[in-house]
């Protein structure tokens, strides 16, 4: 049986295996994206170079951001609304 | 006659039946939940009788019109109430059951009406009964979020009835139809229909009252009122650019509040909200192609939010909790046809190749595209890709595979009661995974009911790769961080923090105030500087000693007692040494 998450507000440090796979991952996506057509981009003027894997990537990762950012701002404890 | 007539439209047959439905036997209500449903939908199909009209204060009204797009959407709602019912008919309340029929009534009245006010009676109806269904949920906040939701609601009825009476006093036709942009007319209704969209910044309401449903409860709900929104919209407002920033709103807090969220239900209420929000930018931009996406999307993710919110469903009724920390984990290996069909619905959120979602929604990518609309479409893109945050991904991990947080969890899992559903409960939530991907794999089924012709074709070698680059990016970012976005034991604040918190706070310091100076201002009252007041008040105030009405016998008894005192007075006074006057006088 796999261990239990221990808590989560301790926020998981990711391992550096971890890490270097991420990089491994979207260094092969993005290679590998060199090769897709994409004909229904609106970004024609672009090079069509992985432009769906960049947009995913680069919007992905801003999301993600906000996210963690709002995380901090507007999370409360579970009896927020009992108490207030 | 008006009530034989009555009779054919679907609608009102739902509503009829659905009133005295929770006073039937069993086996009555049983029957009818496995029969009406696929009846109705077979009438709804095969009917050739024209419109039905009636008018009512001078008014026309249309109670049934076969439009295309109010005919698919019909449709699906009746294929949502049927297999929504027998879901639920393992332990829903026969209330919840009865008001389920209502509200699925005003929805497919909505759809099949073709005037303002037969739509505003269909609407109010549907907010009451889908209240109803909050309140069977009979959960700790059930009640209180009941409460809110009709509030919202009820305000969004009275703005859409604003809206209606100016269209009426500025001469304007009550024929449902698009609305020429501009006036209060325009702007109140809108803003009716956008308030049962779940629009900013009353999004919130999705998430709060949804939940709070039974198991079965929320599959009904997830179906109709938002959806019933999206065609009004794309009935009266297609091209309303005003969408598109507030459907940008709504798909991105879908996504960033469902990634806050432990509780696996309130994740795909909030994944409601950032699809809705997907249909409203489509229907803003107003383009053949891209109505032709809201519409097809619209019966694709009813069907999905359907199975995932069944999956979520049985687990509920399994465990008595739906927050990820206490699911216990690994519950894949106790419901596999569970998992099957969750696994089904997730890959139709996410637009996984040969599933429902990926030959609509990239009906309405594609449609921005070709409206030249770039901001949008790679605003949208992302949209689409980080649906694996939410019901696609994150929702199937945390619900089935994740590890749990507390070990007292993991004995849940080993309860006898944890199973797959058994009977119709298995059969309904089987054929909604079948259809999402009937769809996918053959979208013309589908196409050719939408009302504008459908040349999009989604299976092409650019279109699967374009898929397969967005699945991959996302589905990596999500591996890699899932750990560090498990859910925390919290809530996350919401604007409808202003209507707990900051409403109550506003009322409770007026109210106290409006305390302290009532006490204040009988304090001063009783003061003895007031007291001399208080005195003259109690003799000469309207209910005053003297002020009061006298007998008139009464009155002429104390006259002659005045009169007998001055002739006395003046006699004593005219005797010497007794001048009782003058010394009374002072002089």
């Amino acid at each position: 049986m796999r261990a239990p998450i221990s808590s989560a507000k301790d926020s998981v440090i990711v391992s550096k295996t971890t890490s270097r796979l991420l990089w491994i991952v979207l260094s092969m996506l993005l290679l590998g994206a060199d090769l897709i057509w994409t004909p229904h981009a609106p970004v024609s003027h672009l090079p069509q170079i992985g432009i769906y894997m960049l947009i995913t990537l680069t919007g992905t990762v801003v999301v993600l951001g906000v996210t963690l950012g709002l995380r901090r701002l507007l999370q409360r404890g579970e009896d927020y609304y009992a108490e207030h | 006659m008006l009530s034989t007539k009555l009779l054919y439209i679907p609608g009102v047959v739902l509503i009829l039946t659905g009133i005295p439905l929770a006073f039937f036997p069993a086996w009555l209500r049983r029957s009818i939940i496995i029969t009406l449903p696929p009846l109705l939908l077979l009438h709804m199909w095969t009917f050739s009788g024209g419109d039905i009209h009636v008018t009512w204060l001078g008014y026309k009204l249309t109670l049934l019109h076969l439009s295309s797009t109010g005919l698919l959407f019909a449709s699906v709602f009746m294929f949502a109430l049927w297999a929504g019912s027998l879901f639920a008919l393992q332990d829903a309340s026969p209330l919840e059951l009865g008001s389920a029929f209502i509200y699925a009534g005003g929805a497919i009245g909505i759809c099949l009406c073709a005037d303002w006010i037969t739509l505003f009676c269909y609407w109010e109806l549907m907010a009451l009964s889908s209240t109803l269904i909050v309140w069977c949920g009979k959960q700790q906040d059930s009640w209180r979020a009941g409460l809110r939701y009709l509030l919202i609601h009820l305000a969004g009825g009275v703005a859409l009835l604003a809206g209606i009476g100016a269209l009426a006093a500025a001469g304007g036709s009550l024929e449902l139809g698009r609305l020429a942009p501009g006036g209060y007319a325009y702007w109140l209704i809108l803003a009716g229909i956008l308030l049962n969209a779940g629009a900013p910044p009353f999004s919130f309401w999705v998430a709060d009252a949804y939940p709070q449903a039974s198991p079965s409860g929320m599959v009904f709900l997830s179906a109709f009122t938002t959806k019933t929104a999206v065609f009004v919209l794309i009935t009266a407002f297609a091209g309303a650019n005003v969408l598109i920033p507030i459907g940008i709103y709504m798909a991105i807090y879908g996504i960033i509040y469902a990634l806050l969220e432990q509780d696996i239900r309130r994740i795909l209420a909030y994944s409601i909200v950032n699809q809705v929000g997907f249909m409203l930018v489509a229907v803003g931009v107003g383009t053949p192609d891209t109505l032709n996406g809201a519409q097809a999307h619209a019966v694709a993710h009813i069907l999905y939010k359907m199975v995932l919110l069944m999956g979520a469903g049985v687990i509920m009724r399994s465990l008595g909790t739906t927050k990820a920390r206490e699911l216990g984990g690994a519950l894949w290996h106790k419901m596999p046809w569970t998992t099957a069909c969750i696994l089904v619905g997730a890959a139709a959120s996410m637009g996984v190749p040969f599933t429902s979602s990926f030959v609509t929604k990239s009906v309405v990518l594609s449609g921005l595209a070709d409206a030249g609309m770039g901001f949008v479409w790679v605003l949208m893109l992302v949209c689409s890709a980080t649906v694996v945050f939410n019901a696609g991904g994150r929702f199937p991990w945390l619900a089935l595979f994740a590890p749990t947080a507390t070990s007292a969890a993991t004995s849940k899992v080993d309860a006898p009661k944890v199973t797959d559903p058994k009977g119709l409960a298995l059969f309904a939530m089987l054929a909604g995974a079948l259809l999402c991907l009937v769809i996918g794999w053959f979208p013309q089924s589908l196409y050719s009911a939408l009302p504008h012709t459908a040349i999009y074709q989604p299976y092409t070698f650019g279109h699967i790769l374009e898929q397969v680059q967005i699945l991959a990016v996302a589905g990596a970012l999500f591996w890699l961080t899932r750990r560090v976005l498990y859910p925390s034991a919290s809530i996350t604040l919401d604007t409808d923090w202003f209507l707990r918190v900051a409403v109550l706070r506003t009322w409770q310091w007026f109210s106290s105030g409006l305390a302290t100076s009532y006490a204040k201002s009988i304090e001063l009252l009783t003061s003895s500087q007031m007291r001399s007041y208080m005195l003259i008040f109690i003799l000469h105030g309207p209910r005053g000693i003297l002020a009061r009405s006298w007998y008139t016998g009464s009155i002429a008894l104390w006259v002659a007692v005045m009169l007998a005192s001055y002739i006395i007075l003046y006699n004593l006074n005219a005797i010497p040494g007794l001048n009782v006057l003058q010394q009374l006088l002072g002089r």
